[in-house]
């Protein structure tokens, strides 16, 4: 035995003093240094990851590309850790470690696009497949951060942080043209072009990019569902969705200037009115100014001014044959229903570097904008010429926020970053936003971060404001819903792999749900001439609910092979529960145990890459439902494979494939929403199982 | 001449001036909304990255041990920007901590720019083994500094990977999220600066 031992010491030391073994493991650092994510979105100031104040994912448009994705929510879901997207009724849901807050229209994410928001105040709403109306093909990499992000960025900020992050010139020079088909019937082609110059002895970049995308179908059966006199359901054929959107950044000097622009069109929906009409759509359009500038001032100081101006709106146009749908007793009606919002504003941000060598920086910055929505609905009756506008409103008003962060690097082995953000809403009361994490690079390649967070949405104009006098009732004194959590993180470079492992609590207060109104809340609304007398099943946004949510989350990414070898997998558990009015339950929608794995191989030269992704999701209660017990939606179980390569010249192609185990997402479709004689189960969204893609691309 | 033709060239002339104002008002314009050339981004990676990862770089230089004589010398090199500046005073707090750089002791210097070829003479005189430039070197600078060290041995590292293709060894530059190592292999060649092959795979030259 003592042979043994003295022979494994002496091999093992052997091994870790051999020069041959130094020099691997120099080069096994340097590959694991150079896969190490450089990031700029979790404090405003560029970064290792490792060394960042939060748990962020990177995901790459190499990866993307590897793998054949081209939407954030695939992004999200085949290549992040701790986020989701779940497919539903118009465009995806998305939630973070346990917790989805179903019917939000994205907005428990803020989404930025080179750090422009995007969210917009009507609802907050934020898109996450095509109808998020950014050029895919100008990405450069995503940053997806778990997590509160209201020490910098305010309201949303809750379940985390996403910045898209484009292309800089010098990564995306010349002509690109693509063209994708897809079975089920869709269609994506994309335009772009990239440029550095020299202008008056400056240096300047230009990258633009134009993307049309439109999908047809796929035909899918739907339950059907009594509805009063009509039936509801059958073969849906009519759906579809169309999204051009454009997107052109120019930098000179210190000046960059971003402009953005995108309609999102979907029909058919099977949110509301008739089944599977062509007529039945709803409407996005986006159009977005962001002007930056900085300039060092001293070696110390740097100084940065972000001019803003955003033009948003949403129509729905919802024909319903159903008179009950309808007001007034019309037999069939066409409901509207638009918001418009217009915001801008200015952003100052100054930086100082105490001893100017970055171990103790301090910055402040002021975000001052101004906010207006209009939005009215209507209901219009063909047969009797009857149009009834129901509750418009124009509101507007100005909101200020400010926010400092200290970082501190006193020592090789900590890093402490706190900070604080006040957001003062003309309408509100002032809300403080906390952050404070230290972070213990305390060995080689290891890292341990422990992070205190809090994170608020302000009630969004929609929640306040909107009200139908058939059924609801406006609810202007809302309040902020909040967030606090704490995390811990330990990270372990290996190579070029890194293993990280987190754990997280969040408590959840104030959430804003819609619930039954009160009798007095009903009477008060009458007698202001806000509700008909008749109003039945009258329902008010309240904050009335907490979610209480812990768990952990694991991944492990790398490269080996000089990175022609390529693979990650991160998994999430979760225990989230919902209280509310005494009741504990479980999220509707939000899965507790979700992850993915992916591995891709660049066979080099001209040969292809090999890419095979795959993503499980635990079920998770349907949402949208009054069935008692609310009904599981099944595990899904998602492939996705991939191959791509060079042709001749710059032209190269792409062709990918994708499984779903389960045909169905986890909301109920239709007006049945509480169990009938005659249905013995909730009528749910069907998906799509297969899909292929083939796509050509040129870089000039 | 005809009328007509003296109008047209008045009215020519008169165009041209207000053309030439124009242009006049749009430089100076120009110059005060953007009064620093560099790009906002020209530094992309971050000084203490830029520093972990040039001196596990350097221990891959055939010719560092040779270079060096026994000790490593770097020289922060400067200008007179407030971005050089800030940019020397990180690097310099990041190389410091590295005392000793593939097995030998380790010393980091800084000091101003003044001309290419007085700098080519302080690497020779101080046997230098790597120079470090800040940002806020012009094009014009970066090519004559590549010129003056060429022959001699040393490995310049630029913190803006622009300077690479103008003639700086090795520079730093950011691809969808990550630092990628930059060479100008021919310029390289030139200053005796010689990467193993391994750590060859993984720069790229610049575009």
């Amino acid at each position: 035995m003592t042979i043994s031992r003295g022979w494994m010491a002496g091999a093992l030391a052997a091994l870790c003093f051999s020069p041959g073994r130094a020099q691997a493991d120099g080069l096994s650092d340097l590959t694991g240094l150079l896969s190490e994510p450089v990031v700029s979105t979790a404090s405003k100031s560029v970064e290792t990851a490792n060394l960042s104040p939060a748990t962020i994912s990177v995901i790459t448009a190499e990866d993307m590309r590897r793998h054949g994705i081209d939407s954030l929510d695939q992004a999200i879901n085949f290549l992040a850790v701790g986020m989701i997207a779940e497919p539903s009724r118009a465009t995806p849901e998305v939630g973070a470690r346990g917790v989805l807050l179903s019917g939000d229209f994205g907005n428990h994410v803020l989404l930025l696009v080179d750090g422009h928001t995007l969210n917009e105040p009507w609802d907050g709403t934020a898109y996450y497949d095509r109808s998020a109306a950014i050029p895919m093909d100008l990405v450069d990499h995503i940053e997806v951060i778990l997590g509160p992000g209201s020490v910098l960025y305010g309201s949303s900020a809750m379940l985390g942080v996403i910045n898209v992050i484009t292309k800089r010139a010098k990564d995306y020079a010349g002509f690109h043209v693509l063209a994708d088909g897809a079975y089920p019937a869709a269609a994506h082609t994309a335009l772009g072009y990239g440029k550095e110059f020299e202008w008056l002895g400056r240096e300047g970049e230009l990258t633009a990019g134009v993307d049309l995308s439109q999908s047809w179908g796929p035909k899918m059966a739907v339950g059907r569902q009594q509805l009063g006199d009509t039936t509801w359901g059958g073969d849906a054929t009519h759906r579809s969705i169309g999204v051009p959107a454009g997107y052109l950044r120019l930098a000179l000097g210190d000046l960059e200037v971003a402009v953005r622009g995108g309609i999102s069109r979907r029909t058919a929906t099977e949110m509301w009115g008739s089944f599977d009409d062509p007529q039945n759509w709803e409407r996005d359009r986006w159009l977005s100014l962001d002007a930056r500038w900085g300039t060092s001032l001293s070696p110390g100081l740097r100084v940065s001014l972000r001019v803003y101006g955003d033009l948003y709106d949403y129509l729905a146009n919802d024909p319903s044959a159903s008179a009950q749908e309808c007001i007034d007793g019309e037999a069939s009606c066409v409901f509207r229903n638009s918001g418009v919002s217009r915001w801008g504003g200015a952003e100052s941000n100054g930086t100082w570097d105490w001893l100017k060598d970055g171990h103790y920086v301090t910055m402040a910055g002021v975000d001052a904008r101004y906010r207006r929505v209009t939005s009215w609905s209507s209901y219009d009756a063909p047969a009797s010429g009857r149009s009834t506008v129901v509750a418009p409103y124009d509101k507007g008003g100005a909101l200020l926020g400010a926010y400092v962060q200290q970082t501190l690097h006193p020592t090789p082995w900590l890093s402490v970053n706190a900070g604080v953000r006040l957001d003062e809403d003309y309408q509100q009361q002032a809300h403080l936003s906390p952050r404070v994490a230290a972070v213990v690079p305390g060995w080689q390649g290891g890292t341990v971060k422990a992070i205190y967070s809090e994170a608020f949405r302000a009630p969004t104009f929609y929640e306040r404001y909107y009200a139908d006098a058939t059924y609801e009732v406006a609810a202007p004194d809302l309040r902020p819903e909040t967030e606090r959590s704490v995390e811990g993180i330990v990270e372990q470079r290996i190579g070029a792999g890194r293993v990280r492992l987190g754990v997280f609590r969040t408590w959840w207060n104030d959430l804003v749900l819609q619930i039954p109104a009160t009798a007095e809340q009903i009477a008060a609304a009458q007698a202001a001439g806000a509700l008909s007398p008749g109003a039945a099943n009258v329902v008010i946004y309240a904050n009335t609910s907490r979610v209480d949510s812990y768990g952990l989350n694991g991944d492990w990414d790398g490269s080996a092979l000089r990175q022609r070898l390529r693979y990650g997998a991160g998994v999430t558990l979760a225990h989230s529960r919902m209280a509310a009015d005494g009741e504990s339950t479980l999220l509707p929608a939000a899965a507790q145990v979700f992850g993915n794995a992916r591995v891709s191989y660049d066979l080099g030269g001209r040969l292809p890459v090999l890419a095979l992704a795959g993503r499980f999701v635990g079920p998770r209660p349907v949402s949208g439902t009054n069935f008692t017990p609310v009904p599981d939606a099944k595990s899904q179980v998602e492939l996705r494979g991939a191959v791509s390569g060079p042709v001749v010249g710059g032209l190269s192609y792409r062709f990918a494939g994708s499984w779903a185990l389960a045909g169905t997402a986890p909301y109920a479709v239709g007006p049945l929403r509480d169990p009938q004689p005659g249905f013995g189960a909730q009528t749910v969204l069907p998906l799509p199982r297969y899909q292929v893609l083939f796509g050509l691309r040129y870089d000039q | 001449m005809t009328h007509g033709a003296v109008a047209s060239t008045r009215g020519q002339m008169v165009a041209s001036r207000r053309k030439n104002r124009a242009v006049l008002a749009a430089t100076v314009a120009v110059s005060l909304a953007f009064p620093l050339g560099a790009r906002a981004d020209s530094v992309p990676v971050p000084i203490s990255l830029q520093a972990d990862l040039l001196y596990m770089i350097a221990a891959h230089d055939l010719n560092l041990p040779a270079r060096s004589g026994g000790e490593v010398r770097t020289l922060v090199v400067t200008k007179s920007t407030d971005d050089s500046s800030l940019a020397a005073a990180q690097f310099k707090a990041a190389a410091t901590a590295k005392s000793a750089v593939a097995g030998l002791p380790h010393v980091v210097r800084v000091a101003p720019f003044t001309t290419a070829p007085a700098l080519a003479e302080a690497c020779r005189s101080n046997r230098l083994s790597i120079v470090y430039l800040t940002p806020g070197f012009s094009g014009l600078e970066a090519t004559a500094i590549a010129r003056a060290l060429e022959g001699g041995s040393v490995l310049t590292v630029a913190a803006a990977p622009a300077m690479v293709k103008r003639g700086t060894v090795l520079g730093f530059t950011l691809v969808s999220g990550r630092a990628r190592l930059l060479v100008n292999l021919a310029q390289a060649a030139k200053q005796r600066v010689a990467f193993g092959d391994d750590v060859l795979g993984l720069m790229a030259a610049p575009q």
